[in-house]
């Protein structure tokens, strides 16, 4: 990969793209599940109006509160927005593409869910404890699958780098469709089980419906809720963010495997765009769906669904060692 | 070349759907995982008739499609609606455990499919191995589950395998058999339909 | 031969069938006596004037020396339980049987032999599944006849045990099918057993031999071979006696021809391992059988383990190869006639007495003079001792694995020695024994359904003619072909035997 000019400029404007609609995706699944159960909704950009005022609002700490508590939140949103700059979203070179190994983005994942938790034990209030443990049992049990996920895409397209991956495939496709010649980069299986699997961490690790409920204050029912319900002000907006910049890391991977297509110059960046919006737009009427039809599922039951997604991705990986 | 990519796609919609059997205690929802497994395998029936243009697999598919989408999953129904049985199926050993075991049981399949084709002729392999975990997981489904409800459908996972195999390695068994086994098939499940209403009339008196 | 004697066999029992659901019952069993006579008289005249491969009714089935085997057995013991059948019904219906369930029975039993016939003469190996899966059909709601939780149970175990294990048949048959479409293109013909057989040595080894193995396993479960044998004490135990005689009987054969069908592809095209595993699961048959019987307190699973422990030495003769084939093959024969009388005759016991366990069976001499007797002699005769003609049967056998491995052959003949003790002792207390105490022997007294009479009655005279006398019969003419064994007979059987490289004389 050559370090021009082109790249850095396409791929930071691609980051603050990204970064800026992430609490429009988020907008637009509450919107849509308040719709589908009669209420008038909130504004599509409520988010970026709280997060503007949660901004402004004054910081209390617990007076147990040590060091921890200053940084974790940064850390926290710093990760997501690291994760972000790897991801190539819709143009091929993304900012920090040259590092953007599946085992660093997975692992800074991991990372994120540790300084939150850490948070949320150090203020020394029974519920962060409760809420610490529960996202780790929640995180234990997605883990797996969702480096399965990302060892089998590894595996099956032969790179490292995410960028490189989903190239791999978009090439792959693009020479198969149009001159239908096979080649071992094509697959429907290996991306469509890997889409289910991911899809299933997705709604766990992101905290959605059937395994979570973050719009509840229930003590019963939290688990993301549990830890930031300390967090204020400038924290609690930044939990927000990071929260909606989660979703949308997840929901752009997602993307990729179920259509890969990035813009590799400068002349397929708006129809990229344009397939990136609306790729994603699917992908949330699809998450609000599933969070309208399904119940809140009782916590034990809770790794029958997460088994689920890691046996996918572990059928996955073992399909596209085959192709060796 | 497109068209083996989806029926790709149906198979591994199969094999989901067993895994998705396992991690379901709930009898209802596996009686339409059968059925849309089922489904699933007269469309791969479907592509391969249209493939090769043979009439033995159109008949083939119709068949499959009265009997083992339509027939079979209306008479369970009718059954538990009778029986009123309890929905949740006791197990012998917990949801997450028993899928693991399948999925470990995928990666065995995906060895015994390789030593042969190694050793023989090469055909389907990927549908091969995804027939023999078919195949394995039914058997599971049949030895942990308590519930009569759930070895029939064991039973009926198994004979989906049977049938994925048939239709992979060959283009399928001539018509006659075909509509023979099947026809059995269907009666089998009648009688066993018939042995839970009496079991159950039996354990309630 | 007349192509119209073969397509009789097939019509016969399909018309009876037919009768079945039209007919009262009581002239229904006279209807069956006659289709079973002639029956019996077709398969003998074919068997009289047979001498080449037949194929008929359009390739889908034939004749041959094997399933002619096969089929004599099934026609013979079938001729002796409609015999018995008669009798059955009309006690029972006396006893307070509706009639309306023994229509029920007719109609399920014939059923069952026409696919069981379908079964023992298809050509092709997907109508002899479908004919196996059929007769799993058949047999379930006439294992479940009396109704009760047990019944149910067992027959739930029979039908979900064997559908499993017919369908991994099924995968050997697709396996099968796979590798002779190689040589024969995707046509009915692929199937044909005389047609793969000619194929032989083009076919690919390795496939060959995964059919094998999960033909045996497949098919071996309803053979009731030893890791897959649980359904099988239970059903056969559960039915009516003349339903359990055929099951244990004939069925069993005819889910081991489709075993030897395989055997003998393996064999055409040049593969001998299979025999190991055929001696394995033997061997390994007759040593859970043989323990099983010496612990055994229901006299009907007695019967029902011997049958599999034949079952197992049968399996260890086509394994053994040599004279041991002829062995075994006289053994399927004397092994219906013998299962047939000792489940005909136990079924008398358990008519009058409603009674399962061999504790509270005594005194069988006194209360059933002639059924107790063919029971004593009939547990002798199953046990292969001299008077009885599988003692032929298994003489044969033996002699053939003591010639192949001494070491072998001293363990089953050890076996053989257990199941003797077993079968032989219990059947003898059921026979001689005495109630210990006085006290019990007033309740053994009404457990045995005498109405406040002395207990010198003989229950046996409430019971019609025809159940007490079939199973005297059947162990006559038991006895009887120990001395003579007609040479059609002996003739089809030698023929039989060379097809698996038996033959009599020593080298």
């Amino acid at each position: 990969m050559n370090f021009n000019a082109q790249h850095l400029i396409i791929g930071l404007i691609q980051f603050i793209i990204i970064v800026m609609l992430a609490p429009f995706f988020a907008g637009f699944i509450h919107k849509l599940k308040q719709r589908a159960r009669g209420q008038k909704g909130i504004n599509i950009f409520q988010f970026y109006i709280n997060f503007n005022k949660l901004l402004k609002k004054e910081l209390v700490l617990s007076k147990d509160a040590t060091f921890i508590s200053n940084i974790a939140p940064y850390i926290v949103f710093v990760t997501y927005l690291i994760i972000l700059l790897m991801l190539p979203a819709f143009y091929r070179y993304s900012l920090l593409g040259i590092s953007s190994d599946v085992i660093l983005i997975a692992y800074s994942l991991a990372l994120a869910t540790f300084f939150m938790t850490l948070y949320a034990m150090d203020h020394g209030s029974a519920f962060g404890g409760l809420g610490a443990s529960r996202e780790w049992f929640l995180t234990v049990l997605s883990e797996p699958s969702l480096i399965f996920i990302f060892i089998s895409l590894a595996i099956f397209t032969k790179q490292g780098r995410i960028t490189d991956i989903f190239y791999v495939i978009q090439k792959g496709a693009e020479n198969a469709f149009l001159t239908g010649a096979g080649s071992s980069t094509v697959s429907v299986a290996i991306p469509f089980l890997l889409f289910i699997s991911l899809f299933i961490v997705s709604i766990s690790e992101n905290a959605r419906i059937p395994i979570d409920n973050p719009e509840t204050h229930l003590e019963l029912t939290m688990f993301h809720e549990a830890n930031i319900l300390e967090a204020s002000g400038k924290h609690l907006g930044l939990y927000e963010y990071g929260s909606y910049l989660k979703l949308t890391v997840f929901l752009t991977i997602m993307s990729l495997i179920l259509f890969p297509y990035m813009a590799v110059n400068i002349y397929q960046i708006p129809l990229a765009f344009i397939i990136y919006v609306l790729k994603m737009i699917i992908l949330c009427i699809f998450i609000a769906g599933v969070e309208i039809v399904n119940p809140k599922m009782r916590v034990f039951r809770v790794p029958n669904i997460l088994s689920v997604s890691f046996i996918l991705s572990l059928i996955a990986m073992i399909l596209s060692i085959r192709r060796f | 070349m497109i068209m083996e990519k989806i029926a790709e796609l149906f198979i591994i919609l199969i094999l989901v759907s067993v895994v998705l059997n396992v991690s379901s205690p709930f009898i209802k929802f596996a009686i339409k995982l059968y059925s849309f497994q089922s489904l699933m395998l007269a469309f791969y029936i479907l592509m391969g008739a249209v493939h090769f243009n043979s009439i033995n697999l159109y008949g083939s598919f119709a068949i499959t499609i009265i009997f083992k989408v339509i027939l079979i999953p209306y008479f369970l129904f009718k059954t538990l609606k009778k029986v009123k049985m309890d929905k949740e199926i006791n197990m012998y050993i917990g949801i997450p455990e028993a899928v693991v075991f399948a999925g470990s049981l995928t990666l065995l399949s995906n060895l015994i499919a390789q030593k042969i084709i190694k050793t023989g002729i090469t055909f389907g392999s990927f549908v091969f191995t995804i027939s023999l975990a078919t195949f394995l997981i039914g058997a599971m489904l049949m030895i942990t589950r308590k519930t009569l409800f759930s070895q029939i459908i064991g039973f009926l996972t198994i004979d989906n395998a049977i049938f994925l195999a048939a239709n992979s390695i060959t283009h399928g068994m001539p018509l006659l058999v075909e509509l023979g086994v099947l026809f059995d098939l269907f009666v089998s499940i009648l009688i066993l339909s018939l042995l839970i209403l009496n079991l159950r009339r039996n354990v309630a008196s | 031969m007349h192509h119209k004697l073969l397509d009789l066999i097939l019509i016969l029992p399909a018309a009876a069938l037919l009768f079945s659901i039209f007919t009262d019952v009581l002239w229904m069993s006279y209807l069956q006596l006659a289709v079973s006579v002639l029956v019996f008289l077709t398969v003998g005249a074919i068997a009289v004037s047979f001498n080449s491969i037949t194929v008929f009714l359009g390739g889908f089935f034939f004749v041959d020396y094997i399933n002619l085997v096969i089929l004599i057995t099934v026609s013979t013991l079938e001729l002796f339980v409609a015999f018995y059948s008669f009798g059955y019904v009309r006690s029972e219906i006396a006893g307070g049987v509706s009639k309306r369930k023994f229509k029920f029975y007719y109609f399920w039993k014939n059923l069952f032999i026409f696919s069981m016939m379908v079964s023992i003469l298809s050509n092709n190996l997907g109508i002899y599944w479908t004919g196996l899966e059929a007769t799993t059909l058949a047999t379930a709601l006439l294992v479940s006849f009396n109704r009760t939780k047990e019944s149910f149970e067992a027959t739930w175990k029979y039908v979900i045990m064997c559908s499993v294990g017919i369908a991994i048949g099924l995968f050997a048959i697709v396996i099968l099918y796979f590798t002779t479409s190689q040589v024969y293109g995707e046509s009915m013909r692929s199937l044909s057993f005389i047609n793969i057989m000619q194929a032989g040595a083009k076919l690919d080894k390795n496939f060959l031999m995964l059919s094998f193995i999960l033909a045996l396993v497949g098919f071996g479960t309803k053979v009731g071979f030893a890791p897959m044998h649980n359904w099988l004490p239970d059903a056969h135990s559960q039915g009516p006696s003349p339903v359990s005689a055929l099951l244990s009987g004939v069925l069993l054969n005819t889910a081991l021809l489709g075993i030897l069908r395989f055997y003998q592809i393996n064999g055409a095209a040049g593969i001998y391992y299979p025999k190991y595993f055929l001696i394995c699961f033997g061997f390994l048959t007759i040593f859970v059988s043989a323990f099983s019987i010496i612990k055994q307190t229901d006299y009907k699973r007695l019967f029902a383990f011997s049958s599999m422990e034949n079952m197992g030495i049968i399996a260890l003769g086509f394994g053994i190869g040599g004279i041991a084939v002829i062995g075994s093959l006289l053994q399927i024969f004397f092994h219906a006639l013998n299962k047939g009388l000792l489940f005909l005759s136990s079924g008398n016991v358990l008519a009058a007495t409603h009674e399962r366990r061999i504790d509270k069976i005594r005194n069988l001499s006194k209360n059933f003079p002639i059924t107790g007797i063919v029971l004593l002699f009939g547990a002798m005769g199953i046990s292969g001792m001299p008077p009885f003609a599988m003692f032929l049967g298994e003489i044969y056998i033996m002699t053939g694995v003591f010639r192949n491995d001494i070491w072998l052959g001293f363990l089953v003949f050890i076996l053989l020695i257990l199941v003797f003790i077993g079968l032989f002792g219990k059947v003898l207390k059921m026979y001689v024994g005495k109630a210990n105490a006085s006290d019990e022997e007033e309740d053994g007294e009404l457990k045995t359904g005498s109405t406040g009479a002395s207990h010198k009655t003989v229950i046996e005279a409430g019971l019609h003619p025809f159940i007490v006398y079939v199973p005297l019969i059947m162990l006559l003419f038991s006895s009887f072909l120990l001395f003579y064994i007609p040479y059609p007979f002996l003739h089809i059987i030698k023929s039989a035997a060379a097809e698996f490289g038996g033959r009599l004389i020593f080298k």
